[in-house]
């Protein structure tokens, strides 16, 4: 025992603190793994901060959609004077026919005055100044009927200043005390009083406008009267019309504005002189809402909807050829010499999830096949063909044959990937073209191969799998970061061409670790398919 | 003059020079950690490269408590010893069997060089080398060594005994003398 513990003892010594210079190639090959390793990570920050984006901002909008969706059954009415006090109450759209035929609902009768234009002569004037002192009067009036007045937030006072809104007001009495108790409107001219008229929504409706034209109104000059918005209209009638006037005439900043119609509730974000006109006569604001293009799909009435995709297109992949070992710089440079690429294409088909209209999740199937040409020329070859035999201990080398020329070899080396996408994404519409940005992981399922690749020893030899090959590719390659863009345009409603270039980048080598040179692949190209909207 | 804390720190900082610097200090004993553990010579310089990313990529883990080489040493022990697994052949490891002590002349052996001695260790089968690597120079016990490279204690023990009248034997060979207990 004594004896075996010496034994340890002295090998302990000698050998535990023993230096042995590594080779050189090792600090290299620590350095370019450690960069690997950085880029790997900066390239998965990178699409998981784009994945990460894309669900944030998916999310931040379904729940901004929810919420105008959720108020879309309210009217929020909202009188804002020239005191910068906004008060507000919120009633229900009254829809049942009891509620339509009720005296204060059939009253849609919202006027609009122009600032500049106070002259004698002005008819509309003229009668707004008659009406000038009834100011107050009207404003509670418009009180009392805010279950059917469309309303308007003007955001600006007639001095360009944003007042402070007050506690919105709980009851329509409450509404009406808030606003009886108020200052008159402090008006830039002295002919721009308001009149509000009830009118049976017979009368009220305006038989001259026409629909997806900016509308002339009802040349009614004793009045001014509304009229219940048309499918293809939104009408901004406008509480204050002197604010709203004077803003357009000023160009004041006008900000993020609330229409309420009964179909809908929107924000305008910033209306220029150039994009609605309003008519003296009919005292109206009438924004034209731009007409539905034909061959589009109605996202807007269609919020979620599955895509079906078919596709196919060229590739093209860029090739990386590596070595660790200095040693093998011969190697790496006869690879390079024996292999070009070929042809290259895809094809494939994914299914599309659209969701709160503009976010896609994508996942399908994608077949592509990479060729290459292997190509190994050796002159004044001899290969000579023997049979080794033991007998009793003894070794025989008989020869059988000798084969005496040039050597060339030539293959098209084919490799197979067949992988499962999985993308998120966003599109954008404009009429019935639009874009939309992707970015994903792609997961190999099959990696085939066929060929024929130089080894080491400088011959060729055939890395098809089967007896005798050599063990040159992985089985799978593993995951690949895929990004595209994807352009598309209507041809039918529910059909769609689209044309998406895309880059892939394959994560691991796609050799075999123990293989002297790693081999990597960076793969593009263009899809070009056709899109099914299945609802 | 090399300054481990700095150096250490500087890494954690990313630099590229400290990580040079804490390379160029350690490479030599790692590497002969990875020759002792390594299936063939080829393997070490794997190893060595494995086992330096790892030291790299988790240097934050390292607290400042206790000896730094040890820190690394046990990383490298740790990778020789994955990469022996991923090879390891079933049929490696045996039962306990009880083994007769072979004396050992302490003078013959300490006529080898250090290249010798790590010569005649790399000769050793491999699952023989493991431990005897383990137990014999690192000094763990035989319950660690089994723990760590999944196997009973009883195994362990049987490896390294014959792994000790192997080394004897080649011990013998190159000295060309025998050893006293055979002659017996």
């Amino acid at each position: 025992m004594k004896a075996q513990e010496d034994l340890d003892r002295i090998f302990q010594q000698r050998l535990h603190n023993l230096e042995v210079p590594p080779p050189a190639f090792v600090w290299p090959a620590v350095e370019d793994e450690l960069r690997k390793r950085r880029r790997r990570f900066a390239l998965w920050l990178f699409f998981g901060g784009i994945m990460g984006a894309g669900l944030i901002l998916g999310t931040w909008n379904w729940q901004r959609q929810h919420a105008l969706v959720s108020r879309d059954a309210n009217v929020s009415n909202v009188v804002h004077d020239a005191n910068q006090q906004v008060i507000t109450h919120t009633t229900p759209i009254a829809d049942t026919p009891e509620n339509l035929n009720a005296p204060e609902n059939k009253t849609v009768t919202i006027p609009d005055v122009p600032a500049s234009s106070g002259t004698e002569s002005d008819p509309i004037n003229t009668v707004l100044q008659k009406n000038k002192d009834d100011r107050a009067g009207n404003v509670k009036k418009v009180a009392g009927d805010t279950k059917t007045a469309f309303p308007i937030t003007a955001g600006n006072n007639l001095n360009g200043k944003r007042g402070k809104p007050t506690p919105p007001a709980r009851t329509t009495k409450d509404v009406q005390n808030q606003i009886t108790n108020h200052q008159p409107l402090t008006l830039p001219t002295a002919n721009t009083p308001t009149q509000i008229e009830t009118r049976q929504p017979e009368t009220a409706f305006a038989p001259e406008v026409k629909d997806d034209t900016l509308s002339s109104g009802n040349a009614n000059t004793d009045a001014t009267t509304a009229k219940i918005p048309t499918q293809n209209e939104i009408i901004v009638p406008s509480f204050n019309p002197v604010s709203t006037d004077a803003q357009i005439e000023k160009g004041d900043d006008f900000p993020l504005m609330l229409v309420l119609s009964p179909q809908c509730l929107v924000f305008i974000p910033k209306p220029t002189e150039s994009s609605f006109k309003l008519d003296n006569k009919a005292q109206y604001l009438t924004i034209r809402k731009k007409k539905e293009p034909k061959n589009c799909y109605d996202f807007e009435k269609h919020r979620t909807v599955l895509l079906v995709d078919a596709f196919a297109g060229p590739t093209f992949t860029r090739k990386s050829l590596h070595a660790d070992d200095p040693e093998n710089a011969d190697y790496l440079a006869e690879r390079r010499n024996t292999e070009r690429s070929d042809w290259a294409a895809h094809a494939g088909l994914r299914a599309s999830l659209v969701f709160d209209r503009h976010f896609l999740l994508r996942a399908g199937v994608q077949y592509e096949q990479l060729t290459e040409i292997f190509e190994f020329a050796e002159y004044d070859y001899t290969r000579v063909k023997t049979v080794t035999t033991y007998v009793h201990g003894q070794v025989f080398i008989d020869t059988l044959g000798v084969v005496s020329g040039d050597h060339y070899v030539r293959t098209y080396n084919r490799l197979g990937l067949l992988d499962i996408p999985l993308q998120v994404g966003m599109e954008l519409r404009s009429g019935r073209s639009g874009l939309s940005i992707n970015a994903g992981a792609s997961f190999n399922v099959l990696f085939w191969k066929r060929g024929a690749i130089l080894t080491p020893q400088g011959q060729p030899a055939y890395f098809t799998p089967k007896d005798g090959s050599i063990d040159v590719f992985r089985k799978h390659i593993g995951l690949s970061a895929v990004a595209s863009v994807q352009w598309f345009y209507h041809l039918k409603p529910r059909t769609r061409l689209f044309a998406e270039p895309y880059f892939r980048q394959v994560l691991r080598p796609v050799s075999v670790p123990n293989q002297p040179i790693e081999q990597r692949y960076a793969i593009w190209g263009v899809k070009l398919g056709v899109t099914k909207i299945i609802d | 003059m090399f300054n481990e804390e700095a150096a250490i720190r500087g890494c954690l900082r990313g630099s590229a020079q400290s990580q040079r610097a804490l390379y160029e200090h350690f490479a030599g004993k790692m590497y002969a950690v990875c020759l002792r553990y390594a299936r063939t010579a080829a393997d070490a310089p794997d190893i060595l490269q494995e086992g330096f990313v790892k030291v790299f990529t988790k240097l934050d883990q390292f607290q400042f408590q206790g000896s730094f080489e040890g820190w690394i040493r046990r990383i490298m022990v740790n990778t020789a010893l994955r990469a022996y697994q991923k090879q390891r052949f079933d049929n490696e490891t045996s039962g306990y069997e009880t083994l007769p002590d072979v004396p050992v002349d302490p003078d013959a052996i300490a006529t080898l060089s250090e290249g010798e001695l790590l010569e005649v260790i790399t000769r050793l089968p491999t699952g023989y080398r493991v431990v005897f690597n383990l137990v014999a120079i690192e000094g763990y016990s035989h319950a660690e060594a089994a723990a760590m490279l999944n196997i009973q204690e009883s195994t362990s023990r049987s490896q390294l005994t014959k792994a000790r009248r192997w080394l004897v034997e080649q011990v013998d060979a190159m000295q060309g003398v025998k050893v006293i207990g055979n002659e017996k």
